[in-house]
């Protein structure tokens, strides 16, 4: 692997923090940028599965553990050819995607029993965005699933990792290349409102000139990056027309626009993570919601199923759809049972869903029994690691091996 | 040890001396303040874009800079967010709650969080029934959210902890969690019988009613507490406290926050031992802790001087004090949630960042969003009526070359030498002019300068 840019950025910064930098792998690179895209969509707070795909052969026992947060039959959206699982209301964009054979639904998803801090929101997201799920830290900073892709990845104009408001982490390798973060392609870069090409060039001097203390060297490494790629970035988007209707007032659907143009442009981009927030629906969660006539956790995902389903209509007629997988996770489920305050505390399992051209859309994995027996701390249990979701992507959709990534061998599952 | 010196602190400090100066800050009320609140913005209406415009211009005017700091960190550590307490006046409420125990004790800041009217709206424990029986007459647990975060964010953390810092783990190495999801169901039992009241918006606790509260006994972190009836009930919250106040753990996880907050994110294990052995010695008394911090010979180390990342509201606050910057705190509204520090709306319990974390508060996005506003901040026309008066400081100061000029600027900015090289290339970048545009592009350069992101 020869020396960069971005390697000796990389090296520079690590030398800064006082960490020891991997030995680049003989036989790395062998991958080209761009080639392959996962795009991760984190739904923060904890996703309520069992109010999100509903399983009509459990539907008496789920109205049991759900007398008022539950859904009336007639209100869910049934799957062709399927009858014992169905969306709630808010779902019809992925109703349509599942019917397009684009979609797959990943029951029972959760970190494995003996995973550190079930129900901690941080500990949970580390596991998810690591795949190390007993948070054995030695000396070596923490790498995540995606980087560890990454570093097998050619180096293209950019980091192959950006980070959209889905953390940096799951992008980060162990040498290579450094993920990048970017807010809105608009904002990142420069605004200078008076005398700006003498501004701007004394600004790039300044940048170039490297620093004794390692926060402030660590700032200029950062500015330096974001110099030359905003401009790359700039330059390679400026002409993007999106081939979709992307929803108003939706911030997911914002960001995923970002990452249509970032794939679109031809970058090198490899792995993209977003994120959306409001999940921890520990009371309220069927409450009113301005503007809409959805409950407040169904509107979320309404939310989140119009913003990927805009996002997966766009890349189709770009003719990206088969390149591109997009995954949402969450750091848990729900408790089985609402609670007092028409809510439902942190749980375990919960639904995944997967998207993309290369999908085999379907069901996967066992919907949880609701029986109360077979409940895990009052939670509906696990049928499915997650990391037996990532050694899919890995395996079937980036053509690459596994346990790197995931750190250990999982089952398949087959919806790619 | 505030959000940077203005050259009004800068001369105090300098009159009095560090000892006497941090004297006067542990006591605020003793600093005469009067000149700050006047150019506090009036409560035009009751929206938080006012309550908060209030803050932000506190940060930047008051002499009392450890409180506001204290206050600040206060909000972090207890993070609410108006965006689901939706009660702008519940939320100023719980900001004076925080300031007026900013240097007071920590339990009396753990008791008046459960029972404060914005963060039971937050973590919901408002209206929380623990007497609530399904069609079985089957008792429906209490919701747990509040009584989950009060020991994971706000006094236990997530491992169990020396009196240095470092984490307990068992023979794999794994950290000894400090509590159990029972600990929690059995708090979160403990704390019902609370809910918020609209018309006393103003008074920080709640109301608290018996027929909400689950009255019997709860077993929590191993001490069993009988369970208390009728109006007595309320006082279990003091019951809850008492117990966490008596964990091994909290001290050192409290001590390390203030430190990383204040301090340095990587303290030395004496340091998180010495600070969390006077937190325990005198009960919590966070003046005598802090106090403890701030003289600790770490403090004044190489290591930590000038070596922490500056946070959003450090770089913006601190920006704008040093140049005697005119803010009615709009501004401050729209560049602190652009640069994620927004008061009143971080994004999660979990905060702006977490402790020790201030550098996720630093990416590609960021640092180059801290530019665009840093030009904002230095525009001739100001930015929402903030601005810098570049012309008087010019004529004032008798600055009439641009060695002058950057020197001028270095000296208030960074408070530190600047390497050879970038002082050239300011002076290069004036060409020769000391004109007010030249003057405000040096400034923004030195705002953007990677010396100036360290505290």
């Amino acid at each position: 692997m020869s020396i960069t840019r971005r390697t000796l950025f990389k090296q520079s910064l690590m030398a800064g923090l006082g960490l020891s930098l991997a030995t680049p792998k003989s036989g790395a690179a062998t991958i080209t940028a761009g080639n392959k895209v996962v795009v991760t969509i984190h739904l923060y707070g904890g996703n309520d599965g069992l109010n999100t795909v509903i399983p009509l052969n459990q539907y008496d026992r789920y109205r049991q553990l759900r007398p008022n947060l539950g859904y009336d039959q007639s209100v869910l959206l049934t799957l062709p050819g399927q009858s014992e699982l169905a969306f709630a209301p808010g779902l019809s964009a992925f109703n349509q995607l599942y019917a397009q054979g684009k979609l797959a639904v990943l029951n029972g998803v959760a970190v494995p029993h003996d995973a550190t801090g079930l129900y901690d929101h941080a500990a949970n997201i580390f596991s998810y965005q690591t795949s190390d799920i007993r948070h054995i830290t030695t000396a070596a900073p923490p790498t995540g699933w995606l980087g560890r892709y990454l570093d097998l990845v050619s180096e293209g104009l950019i980091p192959a990792g950006i980070d959209l408001g889905g953390g940096l982490l799951p992008l980060t390798g162990s040498g290579g290349f450094t993920p990048i973060s970017i807010g809105s392609i608009d904002d990142f870069q420069l605004e200078i409102s008076s005398d700006a090409d003498a501004r701007r060039q004394s600004y790039t001097a300044l940048m170039n000139i490297s620093n004794a203390n390692y926060v402030a060297e660590y700032n200029r490494q950062l500015k330096l990056q974001s110099l030359a790629d905003s401009a790359i970035i700039q330059s390679n988007t400026a002409n993007y027309v999106p081939a979709a209707v992307y929803p108003a007032d939706n911030y997911l659907a914002y960001s995923l626009l970002q990452c249509a143009e970032l794939i679109a442009g031809n970058l090198g981009v490899s792995a993209l993570t977003v994120g959306y927030g409001g999940f921890d629906t520990h009371s309220g969660q069927n409450g009113a919601v301005y503007d809409s006539t959805l409950g407040y956790h169904d509107d979320l995902w309404q939310t989140v199923s119009e913003a990927i389903y805009a996002f997966y209509t766009d890349l189709q007629a770009h003719g990206l759809a088969d390149k591109v997988l997009i995954v949402t996770t969450s750091e848990f489920g729900r408790t089985a049972y609402e609670n007092v305050d028409q809510g439902t505390d942190h749980g375990y399992s919960s639904v995944a869903f997967a998207i993309g051209g290369a999908v085999k859309g379907g069901i996967y994995g066992d919907y949880p029994s609701l029986a109360e027996a077979d409940l895990f701390d009052a939670n509906t249990d696990l049928t499915t690691d997650f990391r037996s979701v990532y050694a899919t992507i890995a395996a079937n959709f980036l053509n690459t091996d596994p346990v790197p990534m995931v750190g250990g061998s999982f089952p398949l599952l087959g919806f790619v | 040890m505030g959000f940077g010196a203005n050259p009004e602190a800068l001369a105090r400090l300098l009159s009095l001396g560090w000892p006497a100066y941090l004297q006067e800050q542990l006591n605020p009320l003793i600093i005469d303040d009067s000149a700050a609140e006047a150019m506090i913005p009036a409560t035009i209406d009751d929206w938080d874009w006012t309550t908060r415009r209030q803050w932000y211009c506190r940060m930047v005017y008051s002499k009392r800079q450890l409180q506001e700091k204290m206050t600040l960190l206060w909000h972090e550590h207890f993070a609410v967010s108006n965006e689901k307490v939706a009660n702008p006046c519940f939320m100023q409420t719980y900001e004076n709650f925080l300031r007026t125990n900013a240097l007071g004790n920590f339990r009396d800041l753990l008791i008046g969080m459960t029972k404060n009217q914005a963060m039971l709206r937050w973590l919901d424990n408002d209206y929380n029934n623990g007497q609530a029986y399904d069609s079985q007459g089957k008792l429906i647990p209490p919701n747990e959210n509040y009584a989950r975060e009060l020991m994971q964010l706000f006094s236990l953390g997530s491992a169990k902890l020396r009196l240095n810092g470092t984490p307990i783990t068992d023979a794999n190495g794994i950290a000894l969690q400090p509590y159990t999801e029972i600990d929690v169901q059995q708090i979160a039992r403990a704390i019902t019988g609370w809910h918020t009241n609209y018309d006393q918006c103003g008074a920080s606790e709640g109301v608290f009613e018996s027929y909400l509260h689950d009255p019997g006994s709860k077993t929590i972190l191993g001490v069993t507490l009988n369970g208390r009836s009728g109006t007595d009930g309320a006082l279990e919250v003091e019951d809850v406290i008492n117990i966490l106040m008596g964990q091994p753990t909290l001290a050192p996880y409290i001590a390390k926050m203030l430190i990383q907050k204040l301090a340095t994110e990587t303290p030395t294990k004496s340091y998180v031992r010495d600070v969390a052995a006077v937190f325990r010695s005198s009960n919590g008394d966070i003046k005598a802790t802090v106090q403890a911090l701030f003289l600790h010979p770490d403090f004044g180390s190489s290591a930590v001087v000038r070596s922490q990342f500056r946070t959003p509201l450090e770089y913006l606050v601190g920006g704008l004090r040093a140049l005697g910057a005119y803010t009615e705190g709009s501004a401050l509204n729209d560049w602190g949630a652009r640069c994620h520090h927004g008061i009143y709306y971080p994004p999660s319990v979990f905060s702006f960042y977490r402790p020790g974390s201030k550098v996720t508060l630093v990416n590609t996005s960021l640092v180059t969003m801290r530019d665009r506003i840093a030009d904002e901040m230095t525009v001739s026309w100001g930015y929402w009526g903030t601005y810098f008066d570049a012309q008087a400081m010019i004529t004032t100061n008798n600055l009439q070359t641009p060695a002058q000029c950057v020197d001028f600027l270095t000296d208030r900015l960074l408070t530190a030498s600047v390497q050879k090289t970038a002082r050239a290339q300011l002076i290069s970048y004036m060409a020769g002019q000391v004109t007010e545009d030249k003057f405000r592009g040096v400034t923004w350069l030195i705002l953007c300068s990677p010396d100036f992101q360290r505290n």
